[in-house]
């Protein structure tokens, strides 16, 4: 029989154990080693120095971090003006719960399926001699094959077509949790639809929309493999800029200065989110 | 006007499901780089089979997906329990660090197990590969399983207390009975979680244990071959029988 | 009944079904005045159903809906001059209560002056001034109902539906709402039509009370007409308590008819619905309508005979519940005052049962 107090600790040492073991020394021991100096044996030597955030400083490597920036918040965008009116429309006008099941089941087959496979079945479409090519061609709109492939629009298109799922299934949580009785009141006190969208299911909905926007946002920060398959060796965002560090150039210190920089953008913008949403202890997605 | 609205969703779907469908397509197609239909084959898959690399990393990325899942199912059930039961210091901070973890870019995460395992020199491989993906699939249990609880009718545990019965048995008996299903919800996602990823894996594992989405990165880096239209049909088939099982689960309803 | 006015509303030959299940077909009403009316009826009669139509939040299978004379049936919602009071309220949570009660003013583009006005004015009515700034979740449920009102009632409707509002809502606060609603009905002098199950506040606060069962109109009156005189044994059992006694028509003289009761006592009563000899009938009696007492009659027997078996005390009424001889259970209702002398019966004691003659209804 064990006792109460017993199992109450055991249940928090795990995980209090587990997150201290590798989470919190990890990501210090990222942040310590962003101010060591590379070594050619053991990655690191045990030398403070500052020159790799100031390698970082160069107009380059800004460069690099806003481009990520800019097209995470492309991404993001696009991404919330297809998926809305989608949810919007499958929320409000199918009235049968077997078919919203079964889209909703729709949605989460690409969400579950691997990136991967779903970033080279792009690949197929988009390559030179690929479907969208060939179709186009036939169609007579282009002569000559596009390059589609290799540049930031088929990566745009390649994040777009990951993440899409990722905003879509927040926003429909959030209609799902929208009673039907304020939009029959807006209607009753004389609100057309257009009124009813702006002035109380958007506003509504507003939970759905940050919580796909964050989604959104920090997985096209982190996931190098698309802009590397889809962009070539040419484009390069700040997941990719890491990865060279550890993989290719083994600068580990420079790397995880990189890396620190980003954790620091990812922790605001998450305090940013936190502060705007109404339960602040649980980041509900 | 709301007709053409209507009309919305599909093209969404279509979008959503097209490449997919082309890439199942071209996995029978018998030309071999998937230019134009030469006629159904299944040569690609019998080559596949024969592939003993592919088989080998298949095998290893099973292995640790079933591994990882169920280890990080054990110990994210009794974590979730833990933060949602009791009070201590640090719990909002250690449960913040759940949210955020799962929500983060895996690359972070990544980077700080490298220098986790070179710090206390494990050697990169099944095992560290083994831990990272349990880190990884943590806290997507534990949110799951937490979900679930905060809809737990807590007088069922004061009941069993009244009647004698001490913690194990009621976590044995009564708790975990009730909230098997999101128990198995989030053993499935973390598979599937362990099973698909790129990032993590491709900083925390040796040259001696391939695995799967590391293997098929590489192949996809020198271009389309039917032989990997092939093998992502098989990963996409399995990845939707695992839905198919966990969307049956959850029918029971949670 | 005014020729020359066009009725408030008109339902004519109404049919809705949901999922095949009929709720309402070959439905007629039609309402002339302002009034204070309430539909009463069990769950499932369809009454939510004849509001939900009327606002335009569900679309007719059969027939035609009009208002003040014209046809609406193809006419959306937010375009009828209707209002509702919603059962949960349904007040934007994203809102405050200056923003709320303003929301139809300015759909309908009205002046910022005007509305100012007007949302002042029906805070005032509803007496929350100073609430004008709270977002609903922070008022209370009687101050979210008000709220709810103000919201409908400022955009001066033809017809204010109220669904049910006052069901969430405790007793005494129940209470109070029921006589403001009342008291603003009569200060407005809109058509206020009000749904409920709850008969007590179908009959303290209604001009009409329409009863409805399955979709049909079982009665429509005056609350005293309803009470009294209800026409069928559903009206008469689903507004207040109710006994009803068997007996048989023996003779027939010009309006009078006798008849024997429960096989044991004889009666002469009024014959308002031309029944003929042999009828086996109803009659129906309210419990306060009875009157007991311990000593028996003399050699015509016209009181029937039965034990107490449960009492129930309410403060100013006492209930007994009586087995007859031959079975039957009845429910009498006394008055507890001082004048008429505090009369307790206890259980087990066999008592005679009357009532008033001319406070019953026949029936069939």
């Amino acid at each position: 029989m064990m006792n109460k107090d017993l199992f109450k600790h055991f249940t928090i040492l795990t995980i209090v154990a587990w997150l201290t073991v590798f989470v919190l020394i990890p990501n210090i021991g990222v942040v310590v080693t962003s101010f060591l100096e590379r070594e050619e044996a053991h990655f690191v030597s045990f030398t403070f120095t500052l020159d790799n955030y100031k390698k970082l400083l160069s107009v380059m490597y800004i460069k690099v971090f806003l481009k990520s920036l800019a097209i995470a918040l492309y991404v993001t965008i696009l991404c919330l003006v297809f998926s809305y009116p989608f949810v919007y429309t499958i929320s409000q006008t199918i009235k049968s719960i077997i078919i919203k099941d079964f889209l909703l089941i729709l949605v989460i087959i690409p969400f579950w399926t691997s990136s991967l496979i779903r970033t080279y079945a792009m690949m197929i479409v988009l390559r030179s001699n690929g479907l969208l090519n060939n179709f186009l061609m036939y169609v007579g709109l282009i002569d000559e094959p596009i390059e589609l492939l290799y540049n930031w629009v088929a990566v745009t298109i390649g994040l777009v077509y990951s993440l899409l799922p990722f905003m879509i299934l927040p926003l429909y949580t959030a209609f799902e949790k929208l009673d039907r009785n304020y939009i029959n009141a807006a209607q009753d006190l004389g609100a057309g639809k257009i009124d009813t969208l702006l002035k109380i299911i958007i506003p509504l909905t507003k939970s759905g929309i940050a919580a796909g926007c964050i989604l959104v946002f920090l997985s096209t920060l982190g996931m190098f493999f698309i802009p590397e398959l889809l962009g070539g060796s040419k484009e390069i965002l700040v997941g990719n800029l890491i990865k060279n560090q550890f993989l290719i150039a083994r600068d580990w210190p420079f790397g995880t200065a990189i890396g620190t920089v980003l954790t620091v953008i990812v922790v605001i913008l998450m305090v940013i989110y936190a502060r705007n949403t109404k339960n602040t202890d649980q980041l509900v997605v | 006007m709301s007709r053409l609205i209507r009309l919305y969703p599909i093209f969404i779907y279509i979008f959503l499901y097209f490449p997919i469908i082309v890439l199942i397509v071209y996995s029978f197609n018998s030309s071999k780089y998937g230019t134009s239909w030469q006629g159904l084959t299944l040569e690609w898959y019998r080559k596949l089979y024969s592939n003993s690399l592919l088989i080998g990393s298949t095998k290893n990325s099973f292995l640790v997906a079933a591994l990882s899942a169920s280890i990080a199912t054990l110990i994210g059930t009794i974590s979730a329990l833990g933060l949602y039961s009791y009070r201590f210091k640090g719990r909002k901070i250690f449960s913040s660090i759940v949210y955020v973890l799962a929500i983060s870019p895996d690359i972070i995460m990544g980077i700080s197990l490298l220098i986790l395992f070179n710090l206390i020199s494990i050697n990169l491989g099944f095992y560290s590969l083994l831990l990272a993906h349990i880190t990884l699939n943590l806290p997507f249990v534990i949110i799951i399983v937490i979900s679930r609880l905060k809809t737990f009718n807590k007088n069922l545990i004061n009941a069993a207390r009244d009647l004698g019965a001490g913690e194990w048995t009621i976590f044995t008996r009564i708790i975990l009975p009730l909230i098997l299903p999101s128990v198995i919800s989030g053993w499935l996602l973390a598979f599937t979680l362990s099973l698909d990823d790129v990032v993590i894996s491709f900083f925390v594992t040796g040259p001696n244990f391939e695995v799967l989405p590391l293997t098929l990165f590489s192949m996809a880096h020198l271009g389309i071959k039917s032989e990997i239209n092939a093998l992502c049909t098989v990963i996409f088939a399995v990845t939707l029988v695992l839905i198919f099982i966990s969307h049956f689960i959850f029918r029971r309803k949670i | 009944m005014d020729k020359f006015n066009k009725p408030i509303i008109e339902l004519k030959n109404i049919s809705k079904s949901f999922n095949t299940e009929p709720i309402l077909s070959n439905f007629n009403f039609t309402l002339y005045d302002n009034k204070f009316i309430t539909i009463l009826g069990p769950s499932g009669s369809g009454k939510t159903t004849i509001i939900k139509l009327i606002a335009g939040f569900e679309s007719l299978d059969n027939g035609d809906i009009f208002l003040n004379g014209i046809k609406v049936n193809d006419l959306p919602a937010n375009k009828r001059e209707v209002n509702t009071v919603f059962q949960n309220y349904s007040l934007f949570p994203h809102m405050n209560v200056y923003d709320n009660i303003a929301f139809g003013l300015r759909m309908k583009k009205k002046s910022q002056d005007y509305i100012d006005k007007a949302v002042r004015d029906s805070l005032k009515m509803i007496k929350m001034e100073k609430f004008a700034d709270r977002k609903p979740g922070e008022l209370s449920g009687g101050q979210q109902q008000r709220v709810a009102v103000a919201r409908a009632i400022v955009n001066k409707p033809l017809i204010l539906l109220l669904d049910e509002p006052l069901s969430a809502l405790d007793e005494k606060l129940r209470k109070e709402m029921q006589v403001e609603l009342k008291s603003m009905q009569r200060d407005l002098g809109i058509t206020f039509i009000l749904v409920t199950h709850d008969q007590e506040e179908a009959l303290s606060i209604s001009d009409t009370v329409i009863v409805l069962n399955n979709g049909k109109i079982e009665q429509i009156g005056s609350p005293q007409e309803i009470y009294q005189t209800p026409v069928n044994s559903f009206v008469a059992s689903f507004v207040g308590e109710l006994n009803i006694l068997d007996a048989k028509i023996e003779a027939v003289e010009e309006n009078l008819v006798s008849v024997i009761v429960e096989e044991e006592c004889k009666y002469q009563l009024e014959n308002k619905n031309n029944f003929s000899t042999g009828e086996q009938i109803k009659i129906l009696v309210r419990p306060e309508n009875l009157r007991l007492s311990l000593e028996k009659d003399s050699i015509i027997p016209t009181k029937l005979k039965g034990k107490i078996t449960q009492t129930k005390y309410r403060g100013a009424l006492l209930d007994y519940v009586i087995i007859l001889d031959n079975g039957k259970k009845v429910t009498a209702t006394l008055l507890q005052n001082k004048k008429e002398g505090i009369c307790e019966y206890k259980i087990g004691t066999e008592v005679f049962v009357e009532w008033t003659i001319g406070c019953e209804v026949l029936t069939k």
